[in-house]
């Protein structure tokens, strides 16, 4: 397996007025060629500032340290605004959370698309109007053709979701993330836009790096994982090894507070504690003061991911003692959770 | 419904009224504390503070001996030697010189600060009662009192205001006694400066009615006064004082504007006049013009900065 | 042809709120005129030994013995006639008079407003893209003295300075006319000199009032900036590749510059509005200046005249603001 991307010890702090937040602190993960890429951690764990950092778009006061993101043998951090400018939307790209916020209100929808790829390709404006609706039909905007001249208001959420990714794929980019693609959403249409994503990444052939909090959505779409924590990476790996062997115990707490597949979440096994504050962050291994495995060492060494098994990285330290308590602890939930 | 409940309903009524009250207290003491970081805010109190000193010791320091009277012209008998006579030159007798009349510059300064303060302070009370009446009538009753009210509103928001101030003024300036001038000001800045803070509060009264506690409390019966009074109004305050500081400031900028035009009190020591009065010799004397130009825009500007903190301490989000 | 018909409908609404609008001042101020007494008792309070008689005709004349809502309506029905009655002072029709003040007025305040807003963008936008930078600080700090300084102490000074001692300094040859809206032989000029000449007497004007309405607005495109940059939208247009231009100047401004365009309709009012101050102090032929002058000498017919001519453009103004943000946001729908 190749990878298309590799990020290595990439650093964003926030420069605030409080202190400087670390945001990301030393992530490194790759991204394998043709292969979905999830990106998982609860909200603050740094998942958005990192597709944010790939693409050098961190808002002020936000700055990129330290570390690199290679991307075709060529570390994006290093590159100028303007040369990045060219890969944006381009190569790389990224759909929002909230499709309510990231259109923008003034425009029509079909000139936000137009002027992307207006931007990327070398086509006429007729030409560039015609791609548009093409690829509204694609993600199934009916009527496109009228509706290019609408406003984003005048659209449901759902369909905004789309007309947000039919953009982030206008000029057929090469890796998408997609922040949340799916949070703003009603679980029923929340299958739609996902099935939708699954079929455009084959027929685009792109990279697709799915950032999400919630473990079934990973299970679903992805076939790589990488656990975030407070701004590091506890855990990358393949979705089988990690579901079924969890290396670390951020991730098995976040596997047990997976909700039932009928949806009927009757016990979120919520982890105690919040994540902690990025100004000053906890020596040691971040996750310390909210693991019920934590020793002295933890609170000494700041660890990184090594590979613990093929292809399967952990930052847990004492991860060879705890193996097995952690995998029993993953059973009882799941048969608790079967027998409700 | 039997005597128990009515009992405590009123139990339960009264818990709700005190718990709004608590809440409105630790919002001010956040308010305050909010206020206190901002360094800015500071110094416009800071110095409105000096000028609420200069107006408040004017009639004592002048009592005491220790200012000239601001009126008198009795100076003009000074010999120049003494420093008196028309436009002197500051000296020890009167620091700042005299204007055309012979009357002491610095003492008109100190009084000009009681007069600037009491019609900024004055007129938008008498504007925040009218606001308070047509905002929140329109507010809280909505449907035709609302249209009615609203459609009066637009029509001072639309009118020349400043064009019938000057009319008002001229008109009432024939009737009314001499010495009176300055009420004529204040009534009339009073009368025009609502319009705006009125469609603000009805705004606020409007999101604030159909809150949960103020259906609570229409459900426990209370009176629509009651409601009003004690459940929206507090709670419309923050938004209200912000409004009334900028007035203020507006205030005391449209009352100079009018006195430069003349259509002031000539009678009572004011910035705007011994600006109008020195202007014919501002070239030799610009500083005759100076001294009451610079109390009316550090003034104003206190008013401003405290405005513009207060909004920030309130709401930092909303405002800005 | 929906969107002209719904436009047609939305003036004709807008005409018929400013219909009593319009009336509603005119009464109010027919109203406080009438309340004074009898104008001509007091124009010819300081003239001693006047008959009777010539009171009388006067009276006549100016149509005072009649009610006074009766001379409300027959002023009337000759505004609708272009007849605003006979100026007590000038004693020449007041619709003849007016256009040249109307022109005078207009040409100042507008092209004062105008280059106000424009340069209010560009600094406001600067300010915002730099927050808490030495130029931020600076034009912040600018502003803030611009809303709280009177706008004649400004003109008083930048008379004195760039009118006053720029002539001492150069000895008559260069500086800035005190005065006036025109050199007092601009009949006899040629039309391109006369557009020199007319340009030259604005220049101090311009600054000063430029300056006081450039206070108002910066603060509100920059705390407009402030807001639109942190918004979703514009990080998704930088994503998309977007050059910093496009996404400055079309993402964010075009949204920032919505309570802009619903402030101006105000604005327009406290403009119009404060001439008489600004156009006192620069003794500018224009409404303003006029208006003072006939309220001193008590010439009702101007008095009212001014005022209704000044509610017509506010309410114009209104109506041309109203119809541009129905333009600016899509959300709102016109009509």
């Amino acid at each position: 397996m190749t990878n298309i991307m590799e990020i290595e010890n990439l650093k964003t702090y926030f420069y605030t007025e409080a202190g400087i937040v670390k945001a990301l602190d030393g992530v490194t993960f790759n991204i394998e060629e043709d292969v979905t890429h999830g990106l998982v951690g609860e909200s603050g764990s740094g998942k958005t500032v990192t597709a944010l950092s790939v693409l050098g778009i961190v808002p002020s006061p936000g700055k990129i340290v330290d570390g690199r993101v290679m991307f075709h043998g060529e570390n994006l951090v290093e590159k100028s605004d303007k040369e990045m400018q060219k890969l944006r939307g381009n190569k790389i790209s990224i759909s929002f959370q909230d499709p309510s916020t990231s259109l923008n209100p003034v425009f029509t929808v079909g000139s936000q698309i137009q002027e992307v790829i207006m931007r990327h390709q070398d086509v006429t404006k007729e030409e560039a109007k015609k791609a548009v609706i093409e690829i509204l039909e694609t993600v199934r905007i009916s009527e496109a053709e009228q509706r290019y001249y609408e406003y984003p208001h005048q659209f449901s959420t759902g369909m905004r979701q789309r007309i947000a990714i039919a953009r982030a794929l206008s000029a057929r980019p090469e890796i998408l993330f997609a922040d949340e693609p799916t949070t703003a959403l009603d679980v029923t249409i929340e299958a739609q836009v996902l099935n939708l994503m699954q079929e455009l990444q084959k027929n685009f052939g792109m990279d697709l790096v799915m950032i999400t909090h919630d473990m079934g959505v990973i299970a679903e779409m992805c076939k790589r994982v990488t656990v975030l924590y407070a701004g590091r990476v506890c855990e990358t790996g393949d979705v089988r090894s990690i579901f079924h062997e969890p290396l670390h115990p951020y991730t098995t707490a976040l596997l047990t507070s997976v909700p039932s597949v009928l949806g009927r979440i009757k016990r979120l096994a919520v982890i105690p504690g919040t994540i902690p504050d990025l100004i000053y962050p906890p020596p040691g291994c971040r996750f310390h003061p909210r693991c019920t495995f934590a020793k002295d060492i933890c609170k000494q060494e700041m660890p990184d991911a090594v590979e613990i098994k093929k292809g399967h990285k952990s930052a847990c330290i004492r991860i060879d003692e705890i193996k097995g308590e952690l995998l029993s602890r993953l059973k009882q939930a799941r048969e608790e959770m079967e027998s409700e | 419904m039997g005597e128990t409940d009515r009992v405590s309903d009123l139990e339960r009524r009264e818990l709700l009224e005190e718990e709004v009250e608590t809440r409105g207290a630790s919002q001010w003491q956040l308010v305050w504390r909010r206020f206190k970081k901002n360094r800015t805010a500071l110094f416009g109190a800071g110095i409105l503070l000096v000028i609420v000193f200069m107006g408040v010791s004017a009639p004592f320091l002048t009592f005491m001996g220790v200012l000239p009277d601001p009126n008198s012209t009795i100076f003009l008998i000074d010999p120049p030697e003494l420093g008196g006579g028309s436009r002197a030159l500051p000296s020890i007798f009167h620091p700042l010189g005299t204007d055309k009349l012979g009357r002491d510059v610095l003492s008109r300064i100190f009084w000009g600060a009681q007069t600037a303060l009491i019609v900024g302070i004055v007129a938008m009370l008498l504007s925040t009662i009218i606001a308070l009446a047509v905002g929140g009538l329109a507010g809280y009753f909505g449907g035709r009192v609302d249209a009615g009210l609203m459609m009066v509103t637009d029509v001072f928001l639309v009118m020349p205001v400043f064009l019938i101030m000057l009319l008002m003024i001229k008109i009432l300036s024939i009737f009314v006694v001499a010495g009176f001038g300055l009420w004529i000001v204040i009534t009339v800045l009073g009368i025009f400066g609502w319009p705006q803070m009125a469609r603000m509060i009805r705004a606020e009264f409007f999101k604030l009615k159909n809150l949960d506690y103020v259906e609570a409390a229409r459900e426990l019966g209370a009176s629509n006064r009651r409601i009003m009074l004690r459940h929206i109004l507090p709670n419309a305050l923050g938004p209200i004082i912000v409004v009334f500081t900028l007035g203020i400031a507006y205030n005391i900028l449209a009352e100079a504007g009018l006195s430069f035009l003349g259509f002031g009190d000539a009678s009572i020591p004011s910035w705007g006049w011994m600006i109008n009065m020195a202007l014919e010799i501002v070239s030799v004397q610009p500083w005759l013009v100076l001294y009451p130009a610079f109390m009316i825009f550090f003034t104003v500007l206190a008013f401003n900065l405290m405005g513009d903190g207060l909004a920030d301490a309130l709401d930092p989000r909303l405002w800005r | 042809m929906i969107e002209i018909t719904r436009l047609a409908k939305f003036l004709l609404r807008r005409l018929l709120f400013s219909i009593p609008v319009f009336f509603g001042v005119t009464i109010i101020t027919w109203a406080l005129m009438y309340a004074a007494g009898d104008p001509v008792r007091l124009m010819l309070a300081g003239t001693p030994y006047i008959t009777q008689d010539v009171v009388d005709n006067l009276r006549h004349y100016y149509r005072l013995d009649r009610p006074v809502w009766e001379q409300y309506f027959y002023w009337l029905l000759n505004i609708f006639q272009g007849n605003l009655g006979t100026s007590f002072y000038f004693h020449s029709p007041v619709a003849t008079l007016l256009i040249p003040w109307t022109i005078e007025t207009l040409k100042l305040q507008l092209s004062a407003l105008a280059l106000a807003v424009i340069l209010a963008i560009i600094v406001g936008v600067y300010s915002a893209r730099h927050p808490y930078s030495i130029a931020d600080m600076g034009v912040t700090t600018m502003a803030l003295l611009g809303v709280s300084m009177p706008i004649f102490v400004l003109g008083i000074f930048g008379l004195l300075i760039f009118s006053q001692s720029l002539h001492t300094l150069t000895n008559g040859l260069f500086y800035f006319p005190a005065s006036g809206a025109h050199a007092w032989n601009y009949r006899s000029f040629p039309f391109p000199l006369f557009l020199a000449d007319a340009a030259w007497h604005m220049v101090l004007p311009m600054l000063v009032l430029t300056f006081t309405f450039m206070a108002l607005y910066v603060r509100l495109v920059r705390s407009g900036m402030r807001e639109t940059l942190q918004q979703d939208y514009v990080l998704a247009a930088r994503a998309s590749g977007l050059s910093n231009i496009k996404v400055v100047y079309k993402h964010a401004l075009r949204n920032a510059l919505i309570p802009l365009v619903t402030y101006i309709g105000l604005a327009i009012a406290t403009a119009f509005a404060g001439a008489p101050i600004t156009e006192t102090v620069f003794t500018w032929p224009g409404l303003g200046y006029y208006y003072v002058q006939a309220l001193n000498n008590l010439d009702f017919p101007v008095i009212m005249a001014v005022i209704s001519i000044l509610t017509v453009l506010i309410l114009a103004a209104n109506i041309i603001v109203d119809m541009t943000y129905g333009i600016v946001d899509p959300r709102i729908t016109v009509g």
